[in-house]
């Protein structure tokens, strides 16, 4: 007998096979093509941005730009400060997200009461009405409050990004944690409160760590409301690298390439360092909720 | 019996020297089945018996051609099927899971398997489903979705689509795990009279050594992939080929202690000497069946290691004590009669015929004979 | 240590209703074992008695003290849950440390601590898993862990949910025969849940037999097996289970469809059903001597279970098609051969009142028949059999 593996009824080569290869070949360049491009316009000069060809002499003369106080003079905004007041909004919104939403979920997953699913549905909702729905009178309320153009107003309002996340998906893994750790913790002379604290808390850790990286995530790339809440004082990154588009004259299309890959950085190099956990951490607020 | 079901005749089922390494980058190479041999006559119903992890799945598996076969030979009859995929080997396979396709009725559940081969026309597959459908009472049962069935039934509905084909061998994988005690028992009979009345070349697996002692006509008992001992079950359970088998097979678990022997008999633990059958000297392993133990009062005469009772359970039927050796260490379970005859802190003497007291090597663990 | 009472114990479990109404009073320092199937409302008795789930009706009475408004974690009751819940985050010893360190038991030095910890691991043989985490541990140092973590601090009541159900058979039959041996258990109040009828025979001081969140008998080992209450009961233990064969009483005598006739009570009448227990069966080839229940029949199948046979007769004299399951120790008898079941009356029970003929799947969802006595030799001077 030979002792090669062999695989009863399995496929070798098949022109199928070769032609659904082909076809993934082809949509992955299509899809990565955008992306591609964004990287050549940001090392083009000024004078070769609108020009197709490929071939040109790259310049990181852009991004020093941008990082430079020569970006305020054309768009009237500092970028290294809206980077800075982005990270310090989609912190602060993630922060006070967990503040809110982790003993949210633990609720959410642990008890059902009397509009228990109406309270959650509501929540959800804030993430998929448009944005724009609610903007105006928003904007409105904001003046009012004197909360327009400042980082905890952007913070406020980051909270429809990102509580709605964090509370669903922690209230999944909280409802994979077997009830009986915490009834055993109670026998063992512990309060609820103790009981969340010292035997539910630790164990989804990691859920917590996934939803707030994937909230931060979404609460740096919101664009909508600091567009229209915030002015020339705290814009985020995501308004202000659309300043280099203009409104007055000239557009800066190889500076808004540039803008835009440094603003995507801190998110990218955060799903990128975390990947697995955060696939994880999706998929295990996918299957069960 | 419908004329539908007699074609298939049962076939003989040969294992030689049957192999499977699973390899997977990066890791070392795992040697689950190593070396299986077993000749099965036809008609015969084999237990595949042994704790998980053993290789009686993957043997299974690779006969059924759900799993590749590293070397070795799997022959049906006089035809070689290592190569061939599974539709094309004859074989009816009973999953552990049941399997039944749940949008499917029960009748369209069995007619699947017919009905993917294209083989048969429709008038033929209707009727040869209905000739096993009564077969197995299940009839009544013939237009419900699986969803609807009680587990025995659809132990039931598992076994009929695994014998609708009409088969030559019949393949099980722990066909009664899902059903609790009563049910066991009941499906356990009814699966052995059809097996007897259909003739099918029937392979069972299963990790239960009480279903493979009633079911077989002969069992393998498997441990880290290689067969520990093949035989029927009275020889598997009367002559354990080494200390692993007797140590699986059997309940309340065997005994063992070790023992030294000399002209005839062997002294237990040091607490007192019981007859045995071997010429065996020195060190040796001993094997006893809380069955064929029995506790007599200390002052009894004759041999036999004494003893003191700690724990006495009553079942009602039979009672269980636990017994300490005197000299410490060495803990026995002995079979008694129903009612409290014994209590603890009783002094007694264990005591075991000379043919049923099993003697071990104490190193390799293998019989003596 | 503290006497338990359940005084019409009432639950839901979400909207369903799982208990009805639970009487029973467990004595201090005894060990009750409640017996059922899956569904029967076990683990939800054992809950209200934590102050897990609440009860919806009736009361929970620890040491004389109604337990209604009562937090889990001031009932001083310690729990194993079938699912163990050891805290996968914590070592054993702290899993362990954990009752200890609540300081709502009581208050100990770090050296008490110690001290309680390392008698408990000894006791249990897990001293060398101290360190280890849940996941590193087999089911059965799972089990032993989570029975630790009862045993190490001082309760009233100690409440185990099926502690021995996930371990394979031969691990179940040897720690049975531990938990008899601690002491632990023998001097303080103690509900075990099971569905294993041997764990309760063994266990048991008293067994509660519950079905469908009802109590069906309350009574020590011997008095369930010697007089069940129905034939839920008498089918709940012993395997293989008791055979009941349909039969008719009329006028102080009972007979099955395939004509053997037994004296009953004469108030009993209409259809009923007669028990034996398989082991109760003594099998012999052939023909007997007259006198006692006496059944002919062939042998279908003759399986082994060890050291034991068990055997399928299907019977001449019970009813058309009828098999009687019975065990004997006799290696010889083959299948096909004739032989003599027989018993002495006393071990025949007669059930009535369930109207139901048992079928292979008889599950519990029909009336089960009351057992109103023994059968008795016939009065008359007919024959035994035809």
């Amino acid at each position: 007998m030979a002792t090669r593996e062999r695989r009863p009824g399995s496929r070798r080569f098949s022109p199928a096979a070769a032609g659904a290869d082909l076809l993934l070949v082809l949509w992955f360049a299509f899809s990565l093509f955008p992306i591609l491009w964004m990287i050549l316009l940001s090392l083009k000069t000024q004078a070769e941005q609108t020009s197709t060809y490929f071939r040109f002499t790259p310049t990181l003369e852009n991004y020093t730009t941008v990082l430079s106080s020569e970006g305020e003079r054309i768009t009237s905004v500092d970028f290294t400060g809206a980077l800075f007041t982005s990270l310090v909004t989609s912190l602060g919104a993630v922060a006070l997200s967990l503040a809110i939403g982790v003993p949210a979920a633990y609720a959410a997953g642990r008890w059902a009461y009397r509009g228990s699913g109406d309270v959650m549905f509501t929540i959800l909702s804030f993430r998929f009405a448009p944005e724009l729905m609610v903007i105006v009178p928003l904007f409105i309320i904001y003046n009012q409050l004197g909360l327009f153009d400042t980082a905890f107003g952007t913070i406020w309002v980051l909270q429809l990004v990102t509580l709605p996340l964090i509370v669903w998906i922690l209230r999944s893994y909280f409802q994979d944690l077997p009830e009986e750790l915490e009834q055993a913790a109670l026998l063992d002379g512990y309060t609820r409160t103790r009981a969340f604290l010292t035997v539910a808390l630790p164990l989804v850790r990691p859920g917590i760590a996934a939803s707030a990286l994937l909230a931060f995530i979404f609460a740096w790339n919101n664009y909508v409301f600091p567009l229209i809440l915030t002015g020339s004082e705290n814009p985020t990154v995501t308004v202000a690298v659309t300043r280099f588009l203009g409104g007055g004259g000239q557009a800066y299309y190889n500076l808004t390439a540039a803008a835009a890959l440094l603003a995507a950085l801190p998110p990218l190099l955060v799903a990128l360092s975390i990947q697995r956990y955060l696939v994880h951490g999706l998929s295990f607020g996918a299957v069960k909720s | 019996m419908s004329a539908t079901m007699e074609q298939g005749t049962a076939r003989r089922l040969r294992l030689a020297d049957l192999h499977k390494t699973y390899r997977s980058r990066g890791r070392e190479a795992f040697a689950a089945v190593r070396g299986i041999d077993l000749d099965i006559e036809p008609g015969e119903m084999v237990a595949l018996l042994g704790p998980s992890g053993c290789g009686k799945t993957t043997t299974l598996r690779m006969i059924a051609g759900l799993e590749s076969v590293t070397s070795g030979s799997v022959r049906i009859g006089e035809r070689e099927v290592g190569d061939l995929p599974p539709g094309k080997r004859d074989i009816g396979v009973g999953f552990e899971s049941y399997a039944l396709y749940p949008p499917l009725s029960v009748r369209e559940n069995l007619a699947y398997g017919l009905r993917a081969r294209r083989s048969m026309p429709d008038a033929r597959i209707r009727e040869r489903v209905e000739a096993v459908a009564e077969r197995l009472e299940v009839t009544d049962l013939l237009d419900l979705r699986p969803a609807a069935l009680s587990s025995g039934q659809k132990q039931r509905v598992a076994l009929a689509r695994a014998l609708v084909r009409n088969p030559p061998v019949l393949l099980l994988d722990e066909p009664l795990s899902h059903l609790d005690a009563g049910q066991r028992q009941r499906v356990r009979r009814e699966l052995k009279v059809l097996q007897r009345e259909f003739g099918y070349t029937t392979i069972v697996v299963t990790h239960d050594q009480l279903e493979a002692l009633s079911l077989a006509d002969r069992m393998a008992v498997m441990d880290g992939g290689t067969i520990q001992q093949f035989g029927t079950p009275d020889e598997v359970f009367d002559r354990p080929a080494n200390r692993f088998v007797a140590d699986f097979v059997g309940e309340p678990a065997i005994n063992l202690v070790p023992g030294e022997a000399a002209d005839g008999a062997v002294d237990v633990a040091g607490a007192g000497r019981l007859p045995v059958t071997v010429a065996a000297s020195g060190p040796v392993e001993l094997g006893l069946r809380p069955q064929d133990c029995r506790l007599s009062a200390e002052d009894t005469a004759g041999e036999g290691p004494a003893a003191t009772v700690e724990v006495l359970e009553d079942l009602m039927e039979f009672g269980l004590a636990t017994v300490a050796l005197d000299g410490g260490g060495a803990r026995m379970v002995v079979q008694t009669e129903g009612g409290a005859s014994w209590s603890a802190g009783d002094r007694c003497r264990v005591q075991a015929p000379g043919e049923r007291v099993h003697v071990f090597a104490p190193d390799t663990g293998e019989r003596l004979a | 240590m503290s006497t338990l009472e359940l005084r019409g114990l009432a639950a839901r479990y979400g909207k369903k209703p799982v208990l009805h109404g639970l009487d029973v009073s467990v004595a201090e320092g005894e060990f009750f074992v409640l017996l059922g199937p899956s569904g029967a409302g076990k683990t939800t008795t054992l809950k209200c008695v934590a102050g897990l789930v609440d009860r919806t009706e009736g009361a929970v009475v620890i040491g004389g003290r109604d337990m209604a408004g009562v937090e889990p974690y001031e009932r001083n009751v310690a729990m194993a849950f079938e699912s163990y819940a050891l805290y996968p985050q914590k070592t054993v010893a702290d899993n362990l440390a954990s009752p200890l360190r609540s300081g709502r038991l009581g208050t100990w030095t770090e050296a008490e601590r110690a001290a309680r910890i390392d008698a408990v691991t000894t006791t249990l043989g897990i001293d060398h898993l101290r360190e280890r985490l849940p996941k590193e541990l087999s089911n059965g140092q799972r089990q032993r862990t989570a029975l630790g973590r009862v045993l190490v601090r001082p309760a009233d009541v100690y409440l185990l949910d099926e502690p021995l159900s996930h371990l394979d058979a031969k691990l179940r039959a040897t720690m049975r025969a531990e938990l008899r041996r601690l002491g632990e258990f023998s001097r303080t109040t103690t509900v075990y849940v099971t569905h294993d009828y041997q764990e309760a025979l063994a266990l048991g001081d008293r067994i509660g037999v519950l079905r469908g969140g009802r109590l069906v008998q309350v009574g020590t080992p011997a008095e369930l097996w010697d007089a069940p209450h129905d034939t839920f009961v008498a089918r709940s233990l012993g395997q293989p289970e008791m055979n009941l064969l349909p039969a008719r009483a009329d006028g102080g005598v009972a007979i099955t469809g395939g004509g053997l006739a037994v004296g009953v009570d004469t108030d009993v009448s209409g259809p009923v059903e007669l028990g034996v227990r398989p082991r109760d069966l003594t099998v012999t080839a052939g023909q007997t001597h007259p006198g006692g229940f006496r059944i002919r029949g062939r042998v279908e199948l003759a399986e082994r279970l060890g050291r034991s046979v068990e055997l399928s007769v299907r019977t001449e004299g019970v009813g058309p098609g009828d098999t009687l399951i019975a065990v004997t120790d006799d290696p010889d008898v083959r299948e096909g051969t004739s032989v003599t079941l027989s018993t002495e009356h006393t071990r025949v029970h007669v059930f009535a009142g369930g109207g139901r003929a048992p079928g292979p799947e008889g599950d519990g969802r029909a009336g089960h028949a009351h057992r109103v006595g023994n059968a008795r030799p016939r009065t008359d001077s007919e024959g035994e059999q035809r």
